[in-house]
Order: C-alpha cells, then sequence, then structure tokens
C-alpha cells in the first residue's frame, strides 16, 4: 500500500507550533485586561478606555505585536480542531474539514491585517 | 493469486475520552485551543470597534462587560492557563538546549519558560496598569 504523502503539513505545523507560544505567553494576560480585569471591579475602566487603547494601538510595534497576537493562535486553534474532530470519530470530510479549519485562519488573517493595520 | 482482505477499521465510541481522567485532560487541552480562537476573534472586533470611533468602543465595550461575555472570559482564562500550563511544562522535553557539550536540563528550560510567560505578563500589566 502507497500512502500519499502531504508536503504542506511542515508548514502548517509549524504555524501551530508558533501559535502556540504565542497564546501561552500573551493571552492569558490579554483575556485578563481585556475581558476580565474591568467588568469584575479589579481595575477602573480608563484601564482598557477608548484613549488608553487608542494610545496603545498608535504605536507601530504594538500593531505588529497584535497582529502575532491575533493571528498565529488562529492556526494553532485550527490544526487543533481539525484533530480534534478526527479524535472525535469524525473519518470523513477529512479534506473539506482541512480547507474550513486552515481557510478561516486566513480569513482572521486578512481581517487582522485589514483593522491593524488599514482602518487604523 | 492476488487476495483481498477487508481492512480492520477499530470502532471508537464518541465518548471514548470520558472514560479515563487522562484522556479527559487531553480533549481540555485541545478544547483549550477553541477559546483561545473565540477570545481573539472577539479581540479583533473589539479592535475594529476602536478603529470605528469612541461611540463605536463604548458600545462594544457595554456588550462585551455583560454578565454572558464576563462568564465566556472567565472560561477562556481557564483554559487559556491550562493551554499554557500544558505548553510550557513540556518545553524541557520538545526543546533540548545544548551549549557545546553541555546539555541544559530539561527542567531548567521548562522553568525558563514559564519564568518568560510570568515576565512577560508582568510587562503587558505594567503597560496596561502604568503606561496607559
Amino acid at each position: 500500500m502507497s500512502y500519499k504523502q502531504d508536503k504542506t503539513e511542515p508548514f502548517w505545523w509549524g504555524l501551530f507550533s508558533a501559535g502556540g507560544v504565542v497564546a501561552a505567553m500573551l493571552i492569558p494576560v490579554l483575556i485578563y485586561f481585556v475581558g476580565l480585569a474591568e467588568p469584575l471591579g479589579l481595575v477602573g475602566a480608563e484601564v482598557s478606555g477608548y484613549e488608553a487603547m487608542s494610545k496603545l494601538l498608535s504605536h507601530p510595534l504594538v500593531k505588529v505585536v497584535f497582529f502575532v497576537v491575533a493571528v498565529l493562535p488562529l492556526y494553532h486553534a485550527a490544526h487543533r480542531i481539525r484533530f480534534m474532530l478526527h479524535e472525535f470519530g469524525v473519518r470523513k470530510l477529512i479534506l473539506p474539514i482541512h480547507y474550513f479549519c486552515y481557510g478561516g485562519a486566513i480569513v482572521g488573517t486578512g481581517l487582522a491585517a485589514y483593522i491593524l493595520f488599514y482602518l487604523f | 493469486m492476488s487476495q483481498s482482505y477487508e481492512t480492520y477499521k477499530p470502532k471508537l465510541s464518541p465518548t471514548w475520552w470520558l472514560k479515563s481522567r487522562n484522556y479527559f485532560l487531553f480533549m481540555m487541552r485541545e478544547l483549550s485551543s477553541v477559546f483561545i480562537a473565540a477570545f481573539v476573534i472577539l479581540f479583533l472586533y473589539q479592535l475594529f470597534a476602536l478603529a470605528e470611533g469612541k461611540e463605536a468602543y463604548a458600545a462594544c465595550r457595554d456588550e462585551l462587560t455583560t454578565p454572558g461575555f464576563v462568564v465566556f472570559y472567565a472560561v477562556a482564562f481557564v483554559f487559556a492557563l491550562y493551554h499554557t500550563i500544558t505548553w510550557l511544562g513540556v518545553m524541557g522535553r520538545v526543546q533540548v538546549v545544548r551549549m557545546g557539550a553541555f546539555t541544559v536540563p530539561p527542567k531548567l528550560v521548562t522553568a525558563g519558560a514559564f519564568v518568560g510567560f510570568f515576565f512577560v505578563s508582568a510587562v503587558v500589566g505594567y503597560i496596561f496598569l502604568y503606561v496607559l
């Protein structure tokens, strides 16, 4: 029996791995400051307020960091969702799932680039 | 003479991962990525609102600070921390650091990764709390 080798897999795996590192390092603290700290009353509303966030986004380096933080975890998730469906017993539709997962991440990349580098 | 055999296909129950603690934790680790991706999409939405202007951003903040979203953020935070622990926890085994003939002890590499995590978190916290 011959196996067809997927030559693109190392590329996707590389993005998965990079996304894993970025998510591990930055996502918890970001969820805390963006989503939790203010509604729980742990910091004032000004911390994630319009002025503070606008000031933050005015720095080009922050835009690049936010782009990386937003985009790479999408590829990380795409890879894991793809295999998670397989682990749940979905053995058909392998190719459509592949395209759906990575396609979604590519759309997300475009959106992030549009928001961070065009709108700002 | 060629003979064809039926391929053995093991049957997998959809709940196999509930049958052992380790399987369950493995699935939770995989699931963490879904919450992280959902957070990232909400974050992009928030940045989009920010670009739209002050009123749009205020409306977005009002929406994202409703109890439903706060519960989501809390759950996502726990999953994100679990991802951090599982991802950085195996760093020593995944990334062997060699300096000439000397191999850095894997435990030290793992510890270094966690020190890096706390350092990065502290820097981000400092920026949010004191610089802005």
